[in-house]
């Protein structure tokens, strides 16, 4: 029991390691252009920018996904009616 | 008794000056059929939501942008470097770009596979073809526009590809470049192409396609069985519709903070061009193809022959409704399964060439 709960734990930790590093190392890397002309945000405020906007889409999905509940409940109703 | 009365008032305002009922009314007749095949369906609807980004995207690019070669390459590094978010902005037009294309491709493949062209939808396959052109023009003409090396150079070799054509190959090339080089006139050209012709096209024949979806609405591939009652397309359909444009916002937006769009040093007219120039990886099928045949083949020009095989097979996507006869009488046509998977395997294997070589 122990070992599969290790194993799993050692399996998230990968992913969540894999993860981070490719948001870290993936942003840097682009920050390093041929010429240097382009600077772009660093790390930090370009995963603050993208957490707002996982946020919206998050909240978006789940808004439209209670509406549909509804609308199939309703559509349902009237074919069962 | 609505909670919000505000919302109510406006509704009957809005009702009492244009036609939402019926519109409401038609929108709720069209339904659309739940089978083994049905995920598909969504991959039109991504198509156009990436498209809408790009209008969007675009136009915030466009306030900014200067087409001129002293000053376009300064005023993309401008951009993303001094305008607010404008890095990103950039990176979500150049990634909703690829995004749509490849969305496209799988509306337009799972169209073809499940025989989506056959019967009254002729002319919803044609429009949709023609989309595919000009989408890819899009891509082509937005290329050339941050004025780099890589731009220029991919520029460069792609004006020069109709060339090889018999009566018009000179005309063209002479079209597209305004000139005898890559220069300022070209850049004119690319970004009014960009900007006002193929938007104004595009809006047109978007339109028209969509039209054409509602009035015929979706079809069901030959030979599927159909066990669930169809759904209602709004609101029901709609709200899943709405779901993918959340799941493809969020894919936009991770590519876009993470892997913000870079640029290459500015084009030089006088430098060399640099190795391992190519165009973007939808043009690559076309690249790959034009470099594995030999540049002659018996008398005739290799890069004629390809220019020309292209045209016929346009010619041959755009006739396959009135082609297939078997799908026409909803009868299975191996033939044209056949072929549609044997051109995705073409793509994936050229695209694979073309990254690896």
């Amino acid at each position: 029991m122990q070992d599969r709960t290790t194993t799993r734990a050692s399996k998230y930790g990968r992913i969540v390691a894999a993860v981070v590093s490719l948001l870290i190392t993936g942003g840097d890397a682009r920050a390093l252009e041929p010429n240097g002309a382009l600077h772009f945000p660093g790390v930090i405020d370009r995963l603050t920018l993208l957490g707002v906007a996982l946020l919206l889409g998050v909240g978006w999905i789940y808004l439209v996904n209670r509406l549909r509940k509804k609308a199939d409940q309703r559509e349902r109703r009237e074919q069962g009616g | 008794m609505t909670t919000y009365p505000w919302l109510s008032k406006a509704a009957t305002w809005c009702s009492d000056r244009l036609p939402l009922d019926a519109l409401r009314r038609f929108a709720e007749g069209k339904s659309v059929p739940r089978h083994k095949h049905s995920f598909w369906y969504y991959f039109g609807g991504l198509t156009l939501f990436f498209f809408s980004v790009q209008v969007v995207s675009g136009i915030l690019l466009a306030l900014s942008y200067e087409p001129s070669p002293e000053h376009a390459y300064e005023s993309v590094v401008s951009i993303v470097n001094e305008q607010m978010h404008g890095w990103f902005i950039r990176s979500v037009h150049s990634w909703s770009a690829n995004l749509m294309v490849a969305m496209l491709f799988i509306h337009m493949f799972s169209g073809f596979l499940m025989k989506a062209y056959r019967r009254p939808r002729e002319l919803m396959w044609i429009s949709g073809t023609v989309l595919l052109l000009l989408v890819l023009g899009f891509g082509f003409t937005g290329y050339l526009l941050p004025w780099d090396t890589t731009a220029y150079f991919a520029t460069l070799i792609g004006t020069e590809v109709p060339k090889s054509l018999p009566l018009v190959g000179t005309w063209g090339v002479e079209l597209l470049k305004g000139g005898e080089e890559i220069g300022g006139r070209t850049l004119a050209r690319m970004y009014s192409m960009h900007v006002i012709v193929l938007p104004l096209i595009t809006i047109m024949v978007v339109s028209f396609h969509l039209l054409l979806s509602q009035l015929s609405g979706s079809s069901i591939p030959v030979g599927t069985e159909v066990r669930k009652p169809p759904i209602r397309f709004f609101p029901n359909f709609l709200y899943r519709d709405f779901i993918s444009w959340g799941l493809g916002f969020i894919a936009l937006v991770v590519l876009a903070c993470m892997l913000p769009w870079g640029l290459a040093e500015k084009a030089d007219p006088f430098a060399s061009a640099p190795p391992g120039i190519r165009p973007e990886w939808y043009f690559w099928p076309l690249y790959q193809t034009l470099k594995m045949v030999p540049a002659q083949i018996f008398t005739l020009n290799g890069e004629m022959l390809v220019n020309a095989l292209v045209g016929l097979l346009i010619v041959f996507w755009l006739a396959v409704p009135f082609i297939d006869r078997r799908s026409a009488r909803e009868r299975p046509s191996p033939v044209f399964t056949a072929i549609g998977l044997g051109a995705i395997l073409y793509i994936v294997i050229t695209i694979g060439l073309a990254y690896a070589g």
